[in-house]
């Protein structure tokens, strides 16, 4: 009863355990402006679908969560288009020399074993520093406050006046060069790409503290982004791997679309400290989860294939 | 879609405690019902009654063999000393996708080595299948495959499944089959193992077919057929379908 058949997972599930999954995790897409993959994925793989086709038919689903979510975002005056475009140019080209990147570290023998430890290092490191700002941002000020502009005069502040070609990006309120979000999404574009991720959670610190953008513009910004990161990645996994199982997809859709609207008002109704601390809270639990995989022993030592 | 195979066996009867061989005309059928299961849109596994006689005093063992595939996992190994990670593939040449044995009471009890001596059960696999891995571990990562693919559901042995009943000279023997939903579409064999005193006395032959039909077959033809197109279909129902969230979403609930 209410189960359906996945013909290229080579499975049948329950309909209403993955609406559940669906809507929870949209949920938090549209709060944190994340794709939710990091999640998804693993819990699709419990549920005794394939690594690679849950990998691949997240990906259609996030096409539909992130639609909807960046369409509530744009209503309540979230998403800089501008911005998007310039970091969403900067991430393709950076995915494509990570492709390639990855090809030589693999051939050389320890990629893995790097890539993995570096993801732990820096999810900790991006985790524990949000949360440790943003819990001081909360005690100094307990209205919330996004704007991060009253820091000291640094020497990145500087340097990123220094640049040439400075413009304003209106809906986020700064003033940088059009090189700044090329060269961050060309780096984020490459690291996504080695570790296999989607980005999200690597892009929302780097709008945050690099960008120096206000929270809830990077919230909507990135979901602009992350829907073109993975139409690009459905249709390139359906081409090549055939791995994208669209009965998965829509199921996954009918409750992360929903879920995306609820989030992005929760989004709102929330301040920038509160947002940054709970996603730096979500980043650490991943970070420990990774943690735990790589220091319990398997209870089997050969495993299928692909995912994140 | 009722398959049946009535099969005069021309086994020879070995009556082993005296040495001496026999030739034994062995009347023996197998039946199953239905012989195609077909995957539709809410397909959750398909039930297949197996049934046939055979005669009086012989043993009956059901074995479903999927067809042979080369499979290729990650093996997890330690580096560093403490970390456990991917640290290499190890591919399986002639593994069945799915194998399982459905036992009748009388052999239920027996040992690993007595399903061995059949020529059936992991072990008697194990002859079948070769893996090629790195270092001298291919008994203990076939052990490890088999564990996965009873974790899946693939690979099962069912004690007293085989039921009998008597049918004038012959028994008669029933077996219910549920084949979960990972069984992929395709040709499965079933075979009825006759057995006699620990000896094989023939071996019965079924197909079961697996078919997708209607909407999954609909699905797996488009996505293997025109993956492309396939991949810019989804894409634009998932744009769509967020888009058509937002709109409703937008008119039920706009003030806050």
């Amino acid at each position: 009863m209410f189960h359906l058949y996945m013909p290229i997972a080579g499975n049948s599930t329950n309909v209403l355990v993955i609406l559940a999954v669906g809507g929870g995790v949209g949920l938090l897409s549209g709060i944190f402006g994340v794709g939710g993959g990091f999640l998804m994925t693993p819990l699709l793989i419990m549920m005794g679908i394939p690594p690679t086709v849950a990998a691949a038919s997240d990906s259609n689903q996030i096409v539909g969560a992130s639609t909807s979510g960046t369409l509530a975002h744009y209503r309540l005056g979230n998403v800089d288009f501008k911005m998007g475009i310039l970091l969403l140019i900067g991430g393709v080209a950076g995915g494509t020399v990570g492709v390639q990147i990855i090809k030589v570290l693999r051939a050389s023998g320890n990629a893995d074993f790097l890539i993995t430890v570096t993801y732990v290092i820096m999810l900790g490191f991006v985790g524990s520093y949000m949360f440790v700002e943003s819990l001081q941002g909360l005690r100094k000020n307990r209205v919330a406050s996004t704007e991060p502009v009253a820091r000291k005069e640094s020497g990145y502040a500087r340097f990123m006046k220094s640049l040439p070609w400075q413009t304003r990006f209106e809906k986020s309120g700064i003033e940088v060069s059009y090189l700044m979000p090329l060269l961050l999404g060309t780096l984020v574009g490459i690291l996504a790409a080695i570790m296999g991720v989607g980005g999200g959670f690597i892009m929302v610190p780097v709008m945050v503290y690099l960008l120096r953008m206000p929270m809830h513009v990077v919230v909507g910004t990135t979901l602009f982004q992350i829907l073109f990161t993975c139409v690009n990645v459905t249709i390139m996994q359906a081409s090549t791997n055939h791995t994208v199982d669209f009965v998965l997809a829509v199921m996954l859709l009918a409750g992360s679309t929903i879920g995306a609207q609820f989030g992005a008002r929760i989004s709102r109704k929330m301040g920038g400290d509160q947002l940054k601390i709970l996603l730096a809270a979500l980043v650490l639990i991943v970070m420990v989860k990774m943690l735990v995989s790589l220091l319990v022993p398997p209870s089997i030592m050969l495993a299928f294939k692909g995912g994140h | 879609m009722k398959a049946s195979a009535t099969i005069l066996l021309a086994a020879l009867l070995v009556l082993a405690a005296a040495g001496a061989t026999a030739a034994v005309p062995l009347p023996a059928t197998l039946n199953l019902e239905p012989g195609l299961v077909e995957i539709k849109a809410t397909y959750n596994g398909g039930r297949v009654l197996v049934t046939g006689t055979a005669p009086a005093g012989v043993d009956v063992v059901l074995r479903l063999t999927g067809e042979s595939e080369d499979t290729v996992l990650s093996k997890k190994g330690r580096v560093a000393g403490v970390l456990w990670m991917n640290t290499g593939t190890v591919t399986l040449h002639n593994a069945p996708t799915a194998y399982m044995l459905y036992l009748p009471k009388a052999l239920s009890q027996g040992t690993e080595e007595a399903l061995d001596a059949l020529d059936m059960g992991y072990s008697a696999l194990r002859r079948q299948v070769e893996v090629v891995s790195p270092g001298n571990d291919q008994d203990f990562e076939f052990h490890e495959f088999v564990r996965l693919k009873k974790r899946s559901g693939l690979y099962k042995i069912h004690p007293n499944a085989v039921e009998y009943a008597n049918n004038g000279g012959a028994q008669s023997f029933s077996c219910g089959i549920f084949a979960p939903p990972r069984m992929h579409q395709g040709d499965y064999k079933v075979d009825a193992v006759l057995v006699r005193n620990g000896v094989v006395l023939g071996v019965l032959s079924q197909t079961l077919k697996i078919r997708e039909k209607g909407f999954p077959a609909l699905i797996s033809s488009l996505a293997f057929g025109h993956g492309t197109l396939y991949g810019i279909l989804a894409s634009l129902i998932a744009l769509a379908a967020g888009l058509f969230m937002g709109t409703v979403f937008k008119g039920g609930k706009g003030a806050h």
